[in-house]
């Protein structure tokens, strides 16, 4: 094939290539906001069946806020399972929130439960 | 029976054997999971060509007496085996599906595309379609709705995980 066809195949594909790397490492985070924060309370529920786990936890203010965890592979690898926390055990978590503030929404990146923690996403914890 | 004895039979279902295994094993789960989606690919994907046939968009060389049954029977059978998947996967976190809106939408999409499948059938409008070699005004007007319907119920389905 003659360089003058290759160069827009290569440029389309380089450019569909870097899309679809960009929205692999952006998937599941669109809802959330870029800046990650804290969220102190204690577990209400926990589900870790597919097809992804989270965690009901009330914060002292009395408010309910539903922790999406990573999928059952990442969650497994974290070390967290069914019995790392129960209804009623201290959880901090680091991770992003809904960026719809009326909703009571975070994907963690880190949990802590009883002092014990749990990293969902390596590669998304910020150094301190 | 009251909503509250109806999450505690769903909360129930999710700790019977088949339930709780797939719930514990991640591999099971995506198998289930990847083969529902393909038996609603076969089916939904067969009703798709056969409304499309029904309304003279595709295959209007191809004899209906032929391609009807054909499409119709690999219909049932890959919604059959999605209703078996389906229930499967439901039988999880059956609890937490119900008070989603997008799944209970996606019920009422599918019950209505087989109401709209059986009155077609039930009318006597499929046999008479068949014998004619196309469908009439009615049975073209369910085919498309037809479409409308999986379409709808496919992506209900999708919509599932994003609430």
């Amino acid at each position: 094939m003659s360089l003058v066809r290759r160069l827009p195949i290569t440029v389309a594909l380089a450019a569909t290539l870097s899309f679809a790397s960009a929205a692999h490492a952006h998937h599941g985070w669109s809802w959330a906001e870029d800046a990650q924060s804290e969220l102190a309370g204690t577990v209400q529920r926990v589900q870790v069946a597919p097809p992804h786990p989270w965690l009901d936890v009330k914060t002292a203010q009395g408010v309910v806020w539903r922790v999406d965890l990573g999928n059952p592979t990442q969650t497994e690898r974290s070390g967290f399972t069914e019995s790392a926390a129960k209804p009623g055990d201290a959880i901090t978590v680091v991770g992003n929130r809904d960026k719809d503030s009326t909703r009571q929404r975070m994907k963690a990146v880190q949990i802590t439960v009883e002092g014990k923690p749990y990293v969902m996403y390596p590669e998304r914890v910020e150094k301190r | 029976m009251e909503p509250a004895g109806f999450t505690a039979l769903l909360e129930a279902l999710a700790t019977v054997p088949p339930a709780a295994w797939l719930a514990r094993s991640g591999t099971a789960y995506l198998m289930v999971n990847a083969l529902h989606i393909a038996a609603l690919g076969l089916g939904v994907g067969a009703a798709m060509l056969l409304d499309l046939r029904l309304l003279q968009a595709v295959g209007r060389q191809l004899p209906l007496v032929l391609l009807g049954p054909f499409l119709s029977r690999a219909a049932a059978a890959g919604l059959g085996l999605a209703v078996l998947t389906g229930l499967w996967l439901f039988s999880v976190r059956g609890a937490e599906y119900v008070d989603n809106p997008a799944f209970l939408i996606k019920l009422a999409l599918i019950g209505l595309a087989l109401a709209n499948a059986g009155v077609m059938h039930a009318s006597g409008r499929w046999t008479a379609s068949l014998r004619a070699g196309h469908a009439g005004g009615v049975a073209r007007a369910q085919a498309l709705l037809s479409l409308g319907l999986w379409l709808g119920a496919l992506l209900a389905g999708r919509w599932i995980g994003f609430l």
